[in-house]
């Protein structure tokens, strides 16, 4: 079994998952939005999943940042979807995925603006007081910018300070932003708030052009984010969980396995000697 | 309410630049770079939709599909914060909207139905209890459980029988499909207007076997009693062993 790094289960690993042994993952991830009001076969192995490995999760379509009311019901849904699966960690994006009263099913661009801070800070606030805990909120891939009147960073700061959540670190998504809007990838990881951050996220992405790179979630992490997230993780006073996101062109388990492994590697290499007690 | 208009108003235009690529007023945005999104939320919708429903993408030349697809990402607002329930959303906007395709194709939206119930009933909350008592075994006081986890569809052509692209107008007709779920898997019977009254009698009564038998021979009565028990008695077994009748309740093993 590993210490730190677990996997996002998909619908795609099956009940295989549960037989394989050459994933050992610490925990798993489980996206409520898939798996919220089912029974049948999937309520079966998920169930078998919960009963196996201590489990997180990380929502979807909570729109922190949508101008419209946050959905309570959904709220009520995604707590009682907690209490079934024995879930303490619940994570999901600083983006909005609803807008003027639509799901979209994807994560969109926040304007970096300081009204949209205090609206998102207030949300946040209402989410945690409701689910009786401190949510992490992940900083997403964004391919443009849309009114900003501050800067990512500073975007970033103000929300988890000012509402007193934990922060998800995606190093792959800091490493996609820093190369789409042309920034040093270090120094935006040395400007956050690195005491908050409580859960990290890898995973791997597609370059589409000479200066774009899209967050697909569908190729293996690449070198250069390997590397960065052996920079940040040095620089956290505690070890955290590590999770591989991998949402499309899902290979062999074998092929997750070995990134796994290189994750808990880098991890035992720049945690365990600090933390052995 | 902490968000100014500004802001609201760039958000609601780059989403609504998502669903209908019509690009109004955003500011600072980098060239060329928002088509992206819009790329990105269609072929999540299209590929969710293609998956939910691959007998009528079948159906459908590719220009029809990609019109339909366009359309409903334009004009609907999808409600469902759970993606796998969109699908419902898309076979109910044809169904509210597409005259033409409908003329052209007059048992599409059967065939909408019957691949959505197959998504639901796959899905669907656990409704059956733990029965524990239940007997295999058939006596004349015998009474007939029912797995709750079923539907019962009325169509008006035989998309459940036939190849959809051989099913015309001539076929037009009442049919009757039992959809259930069972050992994981979810199964289609087509059924007689005899079986459909059978199962509305079998939930809302408690009737024994003998009872029910009783009651088929009354409301058939220009049919041989005995081959009405004999079909009736054929449904029960092939139900049972198929695990749409989950068992029997016997007074005397209750007692
Ligand atoms: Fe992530």
């Amino acid at each position: 079994m590993k210490q730190f790094v677990g996997i996002g289960y998909r619908k795609d690993f099956g009940e295989e998952f549960l037989q394989s042994e050459i994933l050992q993952p610490s925990f798993i991830e489980f996206a409520p939005e898939n798996w919220m009001n089912i029974g049948g076969y999937w309520k079966k192995v998920l169930k078998r999943l919960s009963e196996k490995y201590p489990v997180t999760a990380h929502g979807l379509s909570l729109s922190i940042g949508s101008p419209e009311e946050l959905d309570w019901n959904f709220l009520k849904q995604i707590k009682q979807f907690l209490l079934d699966y024995n879930i303490d960690v619940y994570s999901e994006h600083l983006s909005y995925s609803k807008c003027d009263n639509a799901h979209l099913y994807d994560l969109l661009p926040i304007p970096f603006r300081y009204d949209a801070v205090k609206h998102i800070v207030e949300r946040i606030k209402q989410v945690q007081d409701f689910l009786e805990r401190k949510i992490a909120m992940e900083i997403v891939s964004y391919y443009t910018p849309v009114a900003a009147e501050m800067s990512e960073v500073e975007f970033v700061n103000e929300i988890i300070n000012g509402s007193d959540c934990n922060l998800l670190l995606d190093v792959n998504n800091v490493y996609v932003n820093a190369f789409n809007h042309n920034y040093d990838a270090q120094s935006f990881i040395d400007q956050l708030p690195l005491d908050k951050v409580s859960y990290i996220h890898m995973a791997g992405h597609e370059k589409v052009s000479d200066d774009l790179i899209i967050d697909t979630h569908g190729q293996p992490i690449i070198d250069p984010v390997y590397k960065l997230f052996e920079y940040t993780i040095k620089k956290l006073e505690t070890p955290v969980p590590v999770l591989l996101e991998r949402d499309f062109n899902i290979p062999e388990f074998s092929e997750l396995a070995f990134e796994m492994n290189e994750l808990e590697r880098i991890c035992k290499k720049s945690w365990s000697l600090e933390y052995v007690s | 309410m902490y968000l100014s208009n500004y802001t609201e108003t760039q958000q609601n235009n780059f989403a609504s630049f998502c669903n209908t690529n019509i690009l109004k007023p955003i500011d600072g945005l980098t060239d060329n770079r928002i088509h992206h999104y819009r790329r990105l939320i269609y072929n999540i919708i299209d590929d969710s939709l293609r998956s939910a429903y691959p007998l009528t993408e079948d159906l459908l030349q590719e220009n029809e599909w990609k019109y339909l697809v366009d359309d409903f990402v334009a004009k609907h607002k999808s409600q469902s914060p759970q993606i796998w329930q969109m699908p419902y959303e898309f076979y109910q906007f044809v169904d509210e909207n597409e005259f033409e395709l409908k003329a052209k194709y007059p048992h599409l939206i059967d065939l909408f139905l019957f691949e959505w119930k197959e998504i639901e009933l796959y899905m669907m909350e656990d409704k059956n209890d733990e029965q524990s008592n239940l007997s295999i075994e058939i006596y004349n006081h015998s009474q007939v459980v029912v797995n709750r986890e079923y539907e019962i569809l009325q169509l008006s052509f035989p998309v459940h029988l036939k190849p959809s692209n051989t099913v015309s107008l001539e076929d037009k007709g009442v049919y009757y499909v039992l959809m259930f779920r069972a050992n994981d898997k979810v199964q289609f019977f087509d059924l007689s207007p005899f079986f459909v009254w059978l199962i509305y009698k079998i939930e809302n009564n408690n009737y024994s076997i003998e009872q029910l038998i009783k009651k088929s021979e009354e409301s058939n009565k220009n049919i041989n009693c005995k081959v009405i028990k004999e079909s009736f008695l054929k449904f029960i077994y092939t139900m049972h062993s198929k695990g749409f009748i989950l068992g029997f309740e016997n007074e005397s093993e209750i007692k």
